[in-house]
């Protein structure tokens, strides 16, 4: 597999995965378990989140530059967590475009129910 | 039984020796720690949920581990092209082996046929191939093959086979003879 540039999580769909990892930084600053775990609660578990799949999807995440080392970590947090990581303005970027996609197929959706039905000429 | 906690993290350990140092060496820590805690919380629940966790952690680990080791680099594609074409290579066939499985696992039924026929196919051809060489391509199990010689023709009659055989060491290292004619013993019958 190929290194993904950063701008192909801007211009093509997110795997569920990485939706649900950029959802969970977005929302604060997280060490790497605190993040699989919100993606296993928000996912209802349909994202079969896993410590080898999680740390190569966030792998990619930084280098692609749409997810950073945090500097800062809690005083009494716990040494043995690991790095913390915050989304970067390019990562909300990521999140920004998902979402006008996700809202374009929905309303790509309804307009399919309102449109009247034809029956075959 | 519940596997032990030191069991588990040397079996840790050594899956996550797919990944390459470098992968190890930046997210070590929260690797070890995630790995932990998910143990820690299936070890609560029991053996189920711990072989349940194990085994799909395990595969995943590895799966991820050679694929982070294949995955190809900015900066090998700049500095080493070559490198990065076996890289890439790599890639590809990762892919067509990955699509592959995919596709066999997809269509089971077709999947068994294909696999039925080829066995029975190499079998066949196995079978028959023994037959050849053991007939045909294999030598004869005599010390030296290439110097038996056939003699036929002629009439070759038993006093004559006698006197060969009486001096066989003369000729060669030995001898022996057959015929297709046979003999009936039976009281006035010949044949």
């Amino acid at each position: 597999m190929t290194r993904l540039a950063s701008d192909d999580f801007l211009r093509h769909p997110l795997k569920p995965a990485v939706f649900y990892i950029l959802l969970a930084l977005a929302e604060r600053e997280s060490h790497g378990y605190a993040v699989m775990q919100a993606v296993r609660e928000r996912s209802s578990g349909h994202v079969p989140l896993r410590t080898g799949s999680f740390y190569r999807h966030l792998a990619q995440l930084i280098d692609a530059g749409l997810v950073v080392e945090a500097t800062g970590r809690p005083a009494d947090d716990d040494p043995r967590r690991g790095a913390y990581y915050r989304l970067t303005p390019r990562g909300h970027r990521a999140l920004t475009s998902e979402r006008r996609r996700l809202a374009e197929l929905v309303a790509a959706i309804d307009g399919l129910r309102q449109s009247p039905r034809r029956g075959p000429a | 039984m519940i596997p032990s906690r030191s069991g588990v993290h040397r079996l840790y350990e050594w899956l996550i020796r797919a990944y390459p140092a470098h992968f190890r060496a930046r997210f070590e820590h929260g690797m070890r720690d995630s790995f932990q805690k998910d143990f820690d919380g299936a070890r609560v629940r029991g053996r189920t949920a711990v072989i349940s966790f194990l085994m799909p952690t395990a595969v995943d680990l590895v799966r991820f581990g050679l694929a982070e080791r294949f995955r190809s680099t900015p900066h090998v594609r700049a500095e080493a092209p070559k490198a990065a074409m076996v890289i890439m290579m790599k890639s590809l066939l990762t892919t067509d082996l990955r699509d592959a499985w995919r596709s066999l696992r997809a269509t089971p039924v077709v999947t068994a046929v294909a696999v039925l026929s080829l066995a029975l196919g190499i079998g066949g051809n196995t079978a028959l191939f023994s037959i050849l060489d053991s007939l045909v391509l294999k030598s004869l199990p005599v010390r030296d093959p290439a110097q038996l010689a056939l003699l036929e023709n002629g009439d070759w009659t038993n006093p004559i086979w006698e006197a060969l055989r009486a001096h066989e060491r003369q000729i060669g290292d030995g001898a022996f003879a057959w015929s297709a004619t046979r003999f009936d013993l039976a009281e006035g019958r010949s044949s």
